[in-house]
């Protein structure tokens, strides 16, 4: 071998791994020196820059219905071999296989610190699952053409192992992972927007610079109980909280949310709460915190009767630059407390 | 930030009076602010009694 | 309406016992300039500093930044009174309120004037800053400017709106005042932007697509002060959409308000998106004209300013593509989105420019909103990214910050002035991988 020629393993199933079809799906992870099966395109298409020097093995009932377990020990196989880089599959169209080479690719690179790349079609489960953390060539359906899916794995997985950046998503055949990073590019944002509105006029194709996001629906609950006997509580992303920010939570991007009690109140002291919020001017709220949270008409509507009860507890967090992912979490975590206490319903106040 | 909400996938959404005061409004006097503030909740209560099957905004007649 | 920009190149700023522009050297008299920014009663002690690209110096507390410009003609009527010439200079602001945008008007290249911000209470915000040497001096235009640093602090008794209006006056007098200096130099380029009433095309060009502009210049996440003023010194606080001509945004008509995230005054003074349009005018595209509006604060205002920034695209201006550019934050995102909407409702193609919104990076964050008919999007990158500044030797302009800010610090695009321009000025991207 070179000096500069990489070490890598291969990891495949039992179908490319030539054990044998279905009826070999359930054996566990094996490991053959040099390369075997499909993994043999992968060496065809390394040539010098590298040696296979094993090809892990693994049925894909195996990987599928014990996963940590499989990953593992996988991993314990891969780690022995002290390779340079890790090339799984392709899995093509084949989903068990495809979500184990994502697990283990994302392993690899957790735990080894080398990189690790798979490919296999857009429409097998693996993409959607590991497309963030792991380098994932976009193969076609079969393997009719595997030396050339061998190739474009292999040119990634010498990129990452010579420690470069690869190119765009694009230009490199990998799913794009969903990340986005500052460049500096060739011409000014209204340069391109000029250019790109012209290519839109004119029905020419053009690349939009932001993928456009897709929220998933909620079925929307109903309310069982009537409203008189319903308990009801307040909760706002307005950045309500007590003086002194006693949960610290963050003006921007918070992580945090605090929970507020209001037994007994008949309304909010201005004097004992405070906003830390920067997305907007909070010194109307400030003034008055009904104008964010209406402890004051809740408390009269549940003296009244016309609900059954006002909830004793305010849940509040700053909504501003709040990630997705902090905000699905924060609001799924209040939701269980809710629903603990005995909570039917709830008004959420926004800014 | 209705549209916001609409996209995201909230159920049901009653516009309110404003980005800085959603439940009052500084310019009205204090009743007049808590009879606001009044209507925008009853709203809140009707959307929530009121049965919807995607994302509904519960506007002002 | 034609306007002359008159260019003049500036590659040394030096201190020196008068004033002038002395082939490409400008010489300052920084007292004289001191005294002529210190007349201002809400302002105390000022301390101006020259610095240049190339040095280990780190800007702090940096607030906006303005563009030498003087008017020689053309604004209204600028009359000589007593042996003094009227100042037409930022109308409504600085000057008188007159028509600005036709006439020659003398410009600066190489300089800017930096105003800092010396009341900002360093935790609850976060504070620009320039590099004028290591890698981020390359991000921003001013890590490659002559740079005067205005560094003035407030009298006694001078509040928040008052000390934000001053120190921009004061800003915005010295960018005059620099800018004379070239009134008798011959200048090294001379731009013409001339652009005739929208309906009027010549037959030969009657082809071409017409291209409007809607240009966002102020949000009301934050209510604008009476003293803030954004369009010819109207602070635009219940503005409509409206029309005006792109060389009077060109010539000062439009100055940044207060609040900064992510734009300054020169960006909008060398206007990027306008400079695109205008050198395309003719050739690619008809430039149809310029629609100013504002972010609103309430559903019912968004909705009523969509429509009408709609109605005035293609009904008024006759366009049959649209760029549009929005300033301050999210709530921002969803006024200019509204407006596309509509835009595109009636047959106006549309591309809008977005600052990628994300604050963890994942692409799925990176706009609030998802409209039909918006997919031609341009992205100006994203201001939450981490960003590295490198140790300097010193910072000038935040003598308090100096010794946190003189090291390595770690902070986001955002925090370089000048990285991240709404409107579109910079080749920052925010690339999806």
């Amino acid at each position: 071998m070179t000096k500069d020629a990489r070490r890598v393993v291969c990891y495949v199933n039992q179908f490319f791994g030539t054990l044998g079809g279905e009826e070999k799906a359930g054996v566990g992870p094996q490991i053959v020196d040099g390369a075997v099966g499909a993994a043999r395109a992968v060496q065809q298409a390394l040539g010098d820059a590298g040696t296979v020097v094993a090809t892990v093995i693994c049925g894909d009932n195996y990987a599928a219905e014990q996963p940590e377990r499989a990953v593992a020990e996988m991993l314990a196989l891969v780690t022995a071999q002290r390779p340079d880089l890790v090339i799984a599959g392709p899995a093509f169209l084949a989903g068990r296989y495809g979500v184990a080479c994502g697990a283990l690719c994302a392993a690899v690179q957790a735990t080894l610190q080398i990189p690790a790349v798979t490919g296999m079609h857009a429409e097998n489960p693996g993409v959607d699952l590991y497309r963030r953390q792991v380098y994932i060539v976009q193969t076609g359906g079969e393997a009719v053409r595997m030396l050339d899916d061998a190739r474009r794995l292999v040119t990634l997985g010498l990129t990452l192992a010579r420690g470069e950046a690869p190119g765009a998503p694009a230009a490199d055949g990998y799913f794009a992972r969903g990340v986005t990073h500052n460049v500096v590019v060739a011409t000014n944002a209204a340069e391109r927007a000029t250019a790109m509105l012209l290519d839109k006029l004119a029905g020419r194709p053009f690349a939009s610079e932001v993928p456009l996001p897709d929220f998933p629906n909620v079925p929307a609950p109903r309310l069982i109980k009537t409203l008189e006997g319903a308990t009801i509580a307040l909760v706002t992303d307005g950045g309500l909280v007590p003086k002194g920010n006693p949960d610290g939570i963050e003006p921007l991007n918070a992580t945090r949310y605090g929970a507020y009690s209001i037994e007994g109140k008949a309304g909010l002291d201005a004097a004992l709460y405070d906003n830390p919020h920067r997305g907007y001017d909070t010194s109307f709220v400030k003034q008055d915190p009904h104008r964010l949270v209406p402890v004051d008409v809740v408390r009269e509507l549940e003296q009244r009767g016309a609900i059954g009860k006002l909830h004793e507890t305010v849940y509040s967090t700053v909504g501003v630059a709040t990630t997705l992912a902090h905000s699905a979490r924060m609001g799924r975590e209040i939701a269980e407390k809710l629903r603990a206490a005995g909570v039917d319903a709830v008004i959420l106040t926004s800014t | 930030m209705t549209p916001v909400a609409v996209m995201v996938g909230a159920n049901r959404i009653v516009p309110a009076a404003g980005i800085i005061h959603p439940l009052g409004n500084a310019d009205l006097s204090l009743e007049d602010e808590k009879a606001l503030r009044r209507r925008i909740v009853e709203r809140a209560l009707v959307a929530l009694t009121t049965e919807v099957t995607r994302p509904t905004v519960f506007a002002n007649e | 309406m034609r306007l002359e920009l008159r260019w003049s190149r500036v590659e040394a700023l030096i201190a020196a016992a008068t004033t002038r522009l002395v082939g490409t050297r400008l010489e300052i008299d920084l007292e004289a300039l001191r005294a002529l920014l210190a007349a201002d009663a809400r302002l105390t002690r000022i301390r101006l500093d020259l610095v240049h690209p190339g040095e280990q110096v780190r800007i702090g507390r940096v607030f906006d930044v303005i563009a030498p410009r003087a008017k020689l003609d053309g604004g209204g009527h600028l009359t000589v009174m007593d042996g003094q010439v009227q100042v037409r200079d930022f109308p409504g602001v600085l000057g008188a309120i007159t028509k600005v945008g036709h006439g020659r008007t003398l410009a600066l290249d190489g300089v800017a004037v930096v105003a800092t911000d010396q009341q900002a209470d360093p935790v609850a915000g976060s504070l620009a800053v320039i590099d004028m040497a290591g890698p981020n001096a390359a991000l921003s235009a001013f890590g490659r400017t002559h740079n005067v640093v205005i560094s003035a602090w407030p009298a006694p008794g001078t509040g928040r709106p008052e000390y934000l209006a001053a120190v921009r006056l004061a800003a915005l007098k010295a960018a005059v005042h620099l800018a004379r200096t070239a009134r008798d130099a011959e200048p090294a380029r001379v731009e013409v932007f001339e652009l005739p009433p929208s309906p009027r095309v010549p037959a030969a060009l009657a082809h071409l697509p017409r291209v409007a502009y809607v240009f966002q210049i102020h949000s009301h996440q934050r209510p604008t002060g009476v003293d803030e003023g954004v369009l010819y010194g109207d602070p635009v606080r219940r503005m409509l959409p409206t029309i005006i001509h792109p060389n009077e945004i060109l010539d000062g008509a439009v100055l940044r308000g207060f609040m900064g995230r992510s734009v300054t005054t020169w960006a909008t003074q060398n206007h990027p998106m306008i400079r695109a349009l205008y050198a395309a005018h003719g050739h690619s595209l008809w430039f149809a004209g310029v629609v100013v509006t504002v972010a609103q604060a309430t559903e019912p205002e968004r909705v009523r300013s969509a429509f009408l920034v709609a109605g005035l695209v293609a009904h008024t201006l006759g366009a049959d593509g649209v760029v549009l550019t929005k300033i301050g934050g999210g709530a921002p995102h969803v006024d200019m989105a509204q407006a596309a909407a509509q835009c595109e409702a009636l047959g106006v193609k549309t591309t809008l420019v977005v600052e990628d919104m994300s604050t963890d990076g994942s692409a799925e964050g990176m706009l609030l909103f998802n409209f039909p008919g918006m997919d031609a999007l341009v992205n100006v990158g994203s201001s939450q990214e981490p960003l590295v500044l490198p140790a300097m030797d010193r910072v000038v302009g935040a003598d308090d910050l100096a010794a946190k800010l003189v090291g390595e610090t770690r902070a986001t695009y955002g925090t370089l002035c000048g990285a991240i321009e709404q409107v579109g000025a910079t080749k920052v991207m925010a690339e999806v991988r």
